[in-house]
């Protein structure tokens, strides 16, 4: 007998003697119909919702990203270009020792998450 | 059954799964009646118990599930149903041992005991044979009722669990070698 048969078989044994009734799953029936409608109406509301926090964090999100990279950048050339100088990137970022362009971004960095100390 | 009546039992059934989508008690009553039993069935092959209440709480989020999509299914009704059942099955199946991780909370009682609660008695030939399933990985068993319990192709199958079709075959081939081995040992060793 190839394994295929038997394996049909194991399973048509394995589930003989265990009960298929499904009354409590016709009972719950009501539940299951009021529980699907929720998901639906929840489902209806939920894109509406997420379409305001999008708008609203999206261009923020892109701002902070771009600053970012704008800021690295900028550390990475001034690194590479003053190897003879000893300043860090957090004495440029906190003592604004270089060109003036750090302190733009963190300064737009700041005002972005809106910290005015 | 004659192939009119097969396109008009999964006409109705279609019907009756649209009806109880738009609320009719009746028409989910008739849904669970009709396929409930096969739906249970296929849980307990893929969670590998057969009683208790985990494959009832699979069987109604299936239900649930295919209450609120809006895909209909292209055939029958009865076995979609099972597939959406093996596949949450499966899920319930990851889910449990993602928890098992983490150490749970002790409940009353040996773990006989509260099998015996739970499980319906079943002879020793019948308790072989699922021991012998119980050794499969879930996955094996999930390919194992789809294709060779309901009848699904490979592919439908890989498409259900989300698995490519060669990766389907494959499982399939070496779940049904590890049963038949196990079988043919009598689940001894």
């Amino acid at each position: 007998m190839s394994d295929e048969p038997i394996a049909r078989k194991t399973m048509r044994l394995a589930e003989r003697e265990a009960s298929d009734d499904v009354s409590r799953l016709v009972a719950a029936v009501p539940e299951l119909l009021r529980e699907a409608r929720r998901h639906r109406i929840g489902e209806s509301i939920r894109p509406a919702a997420f379409d305001q926090l999008a708008i609203r964090a999206l261009p923020r999100l892109a701002a902070v990203t771009a600053l970012a990279v704008f800021a690295a950048t900028t550390f990475v050339l001034w690194d590479r270009g003053g190897a003879a100088s000893s300043a860090s990137f957090e004495s440029v970022i906190l003592g604004g020792d270089g060109d003036g362009a750090t302190d733009a971004a963190v300064d737009a960095l700041l005002e972005l998450e809106g910290y005015d100390g | 059954m004659e192939a009119a009546e097969v396109a008009e039992h999964v006409s109705n059934d279609r019907t009756t799964l649209l009806s109880a989508r738009d609320g009719s008690e009746e028409a989910g009553r008739l849904l669970v009646a009709r396929h409930g039993p096969s739906m249970l069935r296929t849980a307990w092959h893929v969670l590998g118990k057969y009683g208790g209440n985990d494959a009832e709480d699979v069987v109604q989020e299936a239900f649930l599930a295919a209450l609120t999509t809006d895909a209909l299914p292209s055939g029958d009704v009865g076995a979609w149903l099972r597939s959406i059942v093996a596949r949450k099955a499966l899920d319930a199946v990851r889910g449990a041992r993602r928890r098992l991780e983490r150490p749970l909370p002790e409940v009353a009682g040996s773990r006989e005991e509260r099998a015996a609660v739970t499980v319906a008695p079943a002879s020793v030939e019948t308790l072989a044979v699922r021991e012998a399933l119980a050794r499969l990985a879930p996955a094996d068993r999930a390919v194992l009722v789809l294709v060779d319990l309901l009848g699904h192709s490979m592919a439908e199958a890989a498409e259900v669990l989300g698995t490519t079709n060669v990766g389907t075959r494959l499982r399939a081939v070496r779940a049904r070698r590890k049963l038949a081995k196990l079988v043919r040992d009598g689940v001894t060793s």
